[in-house]
């Protein structure tokens, strides 16, 4: 309940006694209050919502009172003068007298905060109605959520938690529902919204205002058959990364500025610090949170083709491409090492999918040859030379940098092994899988590719790199080829928690 | 000598003696066959290998023997070409002549690069160390670089049997990568088959 309602009530019911209609301050707040609800009010019985519009007769919101009987299964009659009417559900009868502000429930009078109103032939009751009397007249488990202005009738309603928790580089919402219903996720001007699609939610939760600049207010407002919870973003606010669980979905609303790869909160790590790991040696059993680092940015333009084509600039369309497929179509949560044209130390490059505790490390790159020849695609993984000696044990708690990449590297060749197969499809010859000793890949801590999409000194190749659609093309292939990934670690025998 | 090579070898003359340092550090101890080892920080030692080139050269100015260099092919492809050098007694000197060679005739280093100095460890470690017109004026590219690194490293491992490995250096430090692909930290031997034409990478 917003705190101006409250404050408001013992001076609307002083005046509800007195039969006037005139409510100046409570009104006022009334205006700001429905301004930001839904105008109608909806009536949920056994997940069946039936709207009622919400109309304002004299300054007061009212709903008609022959489609509150309709949605509930009363009868409306009338009384015994035309300025009278009678209410029957299955028990005793309602009645209703036209300018005053009770209404007689059997012997018993109940107080409205506004009289019900005759116009036009039509009753009108105020909204206080439905939410202070309906619950008593009505069988069964019946309550009224003031902040969705929703009266829901029945058991068994998905039960809605949120959690908001600001912290120095972002702002995480968590949305919990027990039972897990569809969340979806939009984003618009300065709000991002969490669609909920169930018609009735019990929950505590009406509204918040972090103002801490990334986030300035959350909202739970009902929006048709459903919510949504509408988080309006501060002039700090970046963008968001998502994470979802089976009935849980985390929203990370970075604060501008802060690199996409640091949405975890944790600064990465030096390349002289040691990476605190406690992963079995196989690799995770399943994926939830893909890094993806577009190579080379800014100054360090990487390979360049005829007609000016630059590694750094198609490396970056590509996996902006196939981190919005990942997110927004697979549910995944993808951390990219950058997301405009700057370049990134290559270690911090591998401490940002470190720290993010990435499933899956893929390097985006173009290659080249001083042999015009040399033509085709090919996915890298690390040489087991180079990766170094895998630390004994499954618990692993601390390994050096230079030797994280070594219990992953075949985990790493089946995930190259995936993608490649879907690289095929692309129009640029699949060269397959190598191994080198690639230094992006080196110190990470996770089953780690470095992908080469086609050679920018091959005419042919060129071509394909610099059609504006390609970037879409190739994330698709990419993201086809997790899923291939994905799927065959349902074939392995997991040795070992991962987290 | 040009001006601008002259004042080069004028302020690099240390950067030796900086390598040997930084080798050292990785247990890398480079030393002449001859038995001399060079300690970092001394200039004397580095003539004093300057002056053992030169030396070696001199004593079998007319003799040649052969090596096979691996050069890109049109193809993308390392291919394998015989070549003759100097005869050396050491294989400082072959390495450096071999070096010279790969620098100039392999079609994957920039035209403007030079080599410094080249060392040679008693663990069979060849150390080389190039100007940084290496990475400066390198084209760049994954396979590019292995073309340039592997060139060099498959030619010295397959031509001289006392290296088993080579490592470079530019100015004198260890770097990440010559264009942002391939690490330079390790050490590199023989070529993956995938970047050699001739399928048993040259051996007869």
């Amino acid at each position: 309940m917003r705190r101006g309602a409250l404050r408001f009530r013992p001076f609307l019911l002083a005046l509800g006694f007195a039969g006037s209609a005139w409510v100046p301050a409570p009104e006022a707040a009334g205006a700001v209050l429905a301004a930001q609800r839904s105008p109608e009010l909806w009536i949920v019985d056994q997940g069946d919502a039936t709207a009622l519009a919400v109309r304002r007769l004299g300054g007061v919101e009212m709903v008609r009172l022959a489609e509150v009987a309709g949605a509930l299964g009363g009868t409306l009659r009338p009384g015994d003068s035309e300025r009278q009417a009678v209410l029957w559900f299955s028990g005793e009868p309602v009645r209703f007298d036209a300018g005053r502000s009770f209404v007689r429930v059997g012997d018993t009078t109940r107080v409205l905060r506004n009289p019900s109103v005759r116009r036009g032939g039509e009753w009108f009751v105020p909204l206080d109605f439905v939410a202070l009397v309906l619950p008593d007249l009505l069988p069964g488990r019946v309550r009224y959520d003031d902040n969705a202005r929703t009266l829901a009738v029945g058991e068994g309603y998905p039960r809605l938690d949120v959690e908001i928790a600001s912290r120095p580089g972002s702002t995480r919402v968590i949305v919990r529902t027990d039972p897990p219903v569809p969340l979806e996720i939009e984003e618009g001007r300065r709000r991002v919204s969490i669609l909920v699609r169930t018609a009735f939610v019990e929950t505590a939760f009406a509204e918040e205002t972090p103002r801490d600049g990334v986030v300035e207010h959350v909202d739970l407002i009902r929006r048709g058959t459903g919510y949504i919870l509408e988080i309006n973003t501060g002039r700090n606010y970046g963008r968001f990364l998502q994470e979802r669980t089976p009935g849980a979905l985390t929203l990370n609303l970075l604060r501008g500025g802060v690199r996409a790869a640091s949405g975890a909160d944790v600064l990465g790590e030096s390349p002289a610090a040691e990476a605190r790991r406690g992963r079995d040696p196989v690799g995770p059993t399943e994926v939830r949170t893909i890094a993806i680092d577009p190579g080379h940015g800014g100054p360090n333009r990487g390979a360049e083709g005829q007609g000016g084509v630059a590694e750094k600039d198609v490396a970056l369309l590509v996996a902006l491409a196939l981190g919005a497929v990942l997110e927004r179509e697979h549910g995944f949560r993808v951390v990219l090492t950058r997301d405009s044209d700057r370049d990134v130390a290559l270690d911090d490059r591998i401490a940002a999918a470190n720290t993010a505790r990435a499933d899956v490390l893929i390097s985006i790159h173009l290659n080249a040859s001083p042999s015009p020849a040399a033509s085709g695609s090919l996915v890298y993984h690390l040489t087991p030379q180079a990766a170094g000696r895998a630390p004994a044990g499954s618990a692993v708690q601390f390994v050096p940098w230079s030797s994280a990449q070594a219990p992953f590297v075949p985990a790493s060749r089946r995930l190259a092994e995936a993608l490649a197969s879907e690289l095929q499809g692309l129009d640029i010859a699949a060269g397959g899988v190598a191994d080198a000793p690639v230094r992006v890949l080196r110190g990470a801590a996770m089953p780690a590719v470095q992908v080469e999409l086609g050679f920018v000194t091959s005419r042919r190749d060129l071509s394909r790199l610099s059609d504006p659609a390609f970037p879409g093309r190739a994330a698709r292939a990419l993201a086809t080829g997790i899923l291939r990934y994905q799927r065959s670690l349902g074939a392995l025998r997991p040795t070992g928690d991962f987290r | 000598m040009t001006s601008a090579r002259r004042r080069r070898t004028s302020g690099t003359a240390f950067l030796p003696a900086v390598a040997v340092g930084v080798l050292a550090a990785c247990g890398v101890f480079p030393a002449d066959e001859s038995g001399s080892a060079p300690a970092p920080g001394d200039a004397a030692t580095v003539a004093r290998a300057g002056a053992e080139t030169a030396a070696s050269a001199i004593q079998d100015p007319e003799a040649l023997e052969g090596a096979r260099l691996f050069a890109a092919g049109p193809d993308g492809l390392l291919h394998a070409r015989d070549v003759e050098l100097p005869r050396f007694p050491t294989t400082r000197g072959r390495a450096e002549a071999l070096v010279q060679r790969i620098v100039d005739e392999s079609g994957t280093f920039p035209e403007e690069v030079q080599v410094l100095d080249v060392f040679v460890s008693g663990r069979g470690v060849a150390v080389i160390n190039f100007t940084l017109d290496l990475l400066e004026g390198h084209s760049g590219g994954l396979h590019a670089e292995e073309l340039t690194v592997y060139s060099l490293s498959h030619t010295l491992v397959e031509s001289l049997p006392a290296i088993a490995e080579v490592r470079l250096l530019v100015e004198g430090r260890e770097t990440e990568t010559l264009a942002g692909h391939l690490d330079l930290r390790s050490g590199f031997g023989r070529a993956p088959e995938r970047l050699l034409a001739d399928a048993d990478g040259g051996r007869g």
